[in-house]
């Protein structure tokens, strides 16, 4: 903690802490969205940025200063239970972190990899659901379609995105998304754990809010990421002589 | 248009002094029930057990003369989201894996209401308005930078096993005291750019978009801020030969008094009984 | 008379009406602005020049007593086309990191006449055309990171925007302050040109009086909410008026020929500029 980089971390997460409780606490941290509330939260970007600039540790306790905020504001009894508004919210900066800190050296192609493997994986989920009958014996044929079909459309516009972009960028637009579903994931299973929600109500809540709120997350992430660490990711103006 | 001077004042709690005798525990004391009672609430399930935490919460915010009218007036807003809720966890939810002896009280179709879910929606209430006091309790009790003091010192043993207490302390003062200054900025920066927005909003599909770039638009310049005064605050306490923190005095020194020490038992003692409450089979 | 572009009358302006930490930033505002004119608004700080340019182009809005008339237009009637408004009077803030909306230069430029509709080649003569009028060269200047430029290059950047939309009038909230002397001269340069060459109304809130006296025709004093003199700049800047009351000092060259005047010379002591100055102690001193 002596030398310059234990200090700067030190500041960096307690102005980190700053903005989350500014974003927590205010209408500002808040913004319209096509989301069930309406409304979708930004208060949780602080501690993504956090863990990927600054590492887990930082990421944790931006977290928790996350949690803690959204805990006293609460005007629901979900959030009034700790387990359910603090504790999921410590591993939002350390998921978004680690992600990061895995892929930053990773190439185009390694990247592409990994998202066939993502797709691969999607699939195999929606067959195992619909292969497995449930307790009635009908099988659900809605879930597997739709993962199917959403998993297709964001692996493939990932792959196109890849295809014209700095990795670095995609990276961090990953480890964005991974840190915000860590928040809608983790919140709703323990609501659901602790019997606040029913499963199939949390699944839906997590598809129709969480979803926005991953994009909102890792378009706010990259401007701020690119902001600060100059990782311009158009270097041309749209008015720049060779634009058109 | 006018409240954008309302991001300066921002706090989680508003200090309300009536100088009761809550007010003046040591705040590591407040801090340390506070975490001791949350466990309790968060540990008994019955319904004697949370009426009685819930009792002894109340307690101690008439103790404290806090104004019970205007915390809940606070919630008032949520009711219907918070009735719809409960409905919802009551006539939808019932985990048989969870609760294999409650009696059925009703079903018909999807909907199944056992004693079980009953006392999940209830317990769930009580735990909500008790969690509501306790926080005001806290929060509406101490300043801030008592809670800061208190929260330092609390972290101070930490540092004998190596992680680092005091450090968590000060990012916490940190974090404090820039949060009126970024309140300020968050303004500028609103009124600022209102001041460039020339055409309504687009409609729909394009409203995420354009709701996430007005976003960005707010937060990057409020981020490039904070780092901006960041990289001038690690300077300063370079300049300060800041190392750490063994060894550091303070100004004002945290006293322990009888009063503090019968709170502490107290809500020891709360915290076993509601351990304890939990082998017994209690309505 | 034409009707004043801007016309303030008896303005009150509180912030947080209602809560614990109300401010009365406004008590009683009066201030026109005429077609052509260059208008310096002065006052010690905390005096309210910020609250009353932010009524300017209607991003606040008179709630309490008074009235504000902009182009035409009454900033309290429901009717009141507010975005047009702030298309027509642009204001540039004190602080220019807070109105950067894009990563880049040009981006940010553009941003305004791309929201009227302007695309493709036009667009860009129309930020080039604003670049131009700032000093900020195109092609240099188009691709850089706005964040990461100096304070007078964002100060600029953010003038071109606010150009960039053809305004009618101009609002600087302290463009100045901050910058070197070379800085200091380029803006008021600027400010100059573009009031010769388009003949906008323009609103100069500074502190500096020096720099008010070379460029205003008129002043208004802002003190504790309230306006306490208004006038052609000679007048307000001149030895008859006690700016002392108000926290203010006359401009070097008016304070140089006041002392020569208490020391007995027998001067003009209407100077505000330096070039007035000396003109009017040679006048004193030659034989």
């Amino acid at each position: 903690m002596y030398d310059e980089r234990g200090i700067r971390r030190v500041v960096n997460a307690g102005l980190l802490l700053a903005i989350t409780l500014l974003l927590a606490l205010t209408r500002i941290g808040f913004i319209p969205a096509p989301t069930p509330a309406g409304n979708a939260t930004i208060a949780h970007i602080p501690a993504i940025v956090g863990g990927l600039l600054e590492g887990p540790l930082v990421g944790l306790i931006v977290g928790l200063g996350f949690g803690f905020a959204s805990f006293t504001q609460a005007t629901v009894p979900m959030f009034r239970d700790p387990l359910v508004s603090i504790l999921p919210r410590l591993f939002i900066g350390v998921t978004s972190a680690y992600t990061y800190l895995a892929l930053r050296k990773a190439t185009k192609d390694q990247l592409r990899g990994l998202l066939a493997l993502l797709l691969a994986l999607l699939l195999f989920a929606a067959w195992r659901i619909y292969a497995t009958p449930s307790d009635d014996g009908s099988r659900s044929l809605l879930v597997p379609v739709l993962i199917v079909v959403l998993g297709l459309a964001l692996v493939g516009g990932l792959y196109l995105w890849l295809s014209r972009q700095d990795p670095r960028i995609v990276v961090v637009a990953i480890a964005a998304a991974v840190g915000s579903l860590t928040n809608t994931i983790l919140v709703l299973t323990m609501a659901s754990l602790l019997g606040y929600l029913a499963p199939g109500v949390a699944l839906g809540i997590a598809i129709t809010h969480g979803i926005p709120e991953v994009i909102i997350a890792a378009i706010i992430v990259i401007a701020v990421v690119a902001a600060l660490r100059g990782l311009g990711q158009r270097k041309r103006s749209r008015v720049s002589e060779d634009a058109f | 248009m006018a409240s954008y001077q309302a991001l300066r004042h921002v706090s989680i709690g508003q200090y309300i002094p009536t100088g009761s005798l809550i007010h003046r525990l040591d705040p590591r004391t407040k801090l340390v029930c506070f975490g001791l009672l949350l466990a309790c609430t968060v540990i008994v399930s019955s319904y004697i057990g949370s009426l009685a935490i819930l009792l002894v919460i109340t307690g101690a915010t008439l103790i404290a003369r806090l104004p019970l009218g205007y915390l809940f007036r606070s919630i008032r807003p949520a009711l219907p989201f918070i009735i719809v809720l409960s409905l919802l966890q009551l006539l939808f939810f019932h985990s048989a894996a969870a609760a294999p002896d409650a009696r059925v009280l009703w079903h018909r179709g999807i909907v199944t209401i056992t004693t079980a879910s009953v006392q999940a929606v209830v317990v769930a209430l009580i735990r909500f308005a008790g969690l509501l006091m306790l926080t005001s309790l806290l929060t509406n009790t101490t300043t801030t930078g008592d809670l800061t003091h208190g929260i330092e010192h609390l972290l101070r043993p930490l540092t004998r096993v190596g992680l680092p207490g005091h450090e968590l302390a000060l990012v916490c003062t940190i974090a404090l005291r820039f949060v009126p200054i970024l309140g300020e900025q968050a303004e500028a920066i609103l009124l600022a750019q209102a001041s460039r927005t020339i055409t309504p909003q687009r409609e729909g599909a394009w409203r995420l978009i354009d709701s996430a770039t007005r976003g960005a638009r707010l937060v990057v310049p409020l981020f490039v801020d904070a780092y901006r005064r960041s990289e001038e605050l690690v300077l300063a306490m370079q300049a300060r030969c800041y190392h750490g923190g063994r060894g550091r005095t303070q100004l004002r020194a945290l006293h322990l008094s009888r009063r503090d020490l019968v709170a502490l038992a107290l809500a020891i003692i709360i915290l076993i009984g509601a351990i304890l409450s939990g082998y017994v089979a209690l309505p | 008379m034409a009707e004043p572009l801007i016309a303030i009358t008896a303005l009150r302006h509180a912030y947080l009406p209602g809560t614990p930490m109300r401010t009365d930033a406004l008590k009683e505002v009066d201030f026109r602005l005429h077609e052509g004119e260059i208008v310096a608004l002065v006052g010690p700080s905390g005096a309210g020049k910020s609250t009353l340019a932010h009524h300017m182009n209607a991003l606040l809005r008179p709630e309490m007593t008074g009235h504000v008339r902009v182009l035409g237009q009454d900033t309290a009637s429901r009717t009141c086309d507010v975005r047009l408004l702030r298309r027509q009077v642009g204001l540039v803030f004190q602080h220019p990191h807070q109105q950067m909306l894009e990563q880049l230069v040009g981006d940010d430029i553009a941003h305004g006449p791309a929201q009227l509709g302007l695309e493709g080649t036009a667009l860009r003569e129309r930020v080039r055309e604003a670049m131009d009028a700032v000093g900020l060269p195109f092609a240099q200047y188009v691709d850089r990171q706005t964040f990461a430029l100096s304070g007078g290059e964002m100060r600029r950047v953010a003038l071109a925007g606010v150009l960039a939309l053809r305004p009618r009038v101009l609002v600087m909230d302290e463009a100045t302050t901050g910058l070197d002397p070379a800085g200091k001269a380029q803006v008021l340069d600027v400010v100059r040109r573009l009031h010769a060459e388009l003949g906008l109304g323009i609103v100069i809130i500074s502190n500096d009086m020096d720099e008010v006296a070379g460029i205003a025709d008129r002043v208004t004093v802002l003190f504790e909410g309230r306006t306490v003199a208004a006038g052609p700049t000679h007048e307000i800047l001149g030895p008859d008026l006690a700016l002392s009351d108000y926290g203010l000092l006359r401009p070097t060259a008016g304070q140089i020929v006041d002392r020569l005047a208490d020391r007995g010379l027998d001067l003009d002591r209407s100077a505000v500029t330096l070039a007035e100055a000396e003109e009017a102690v040679w006048q004193a001193i030659r034989p």
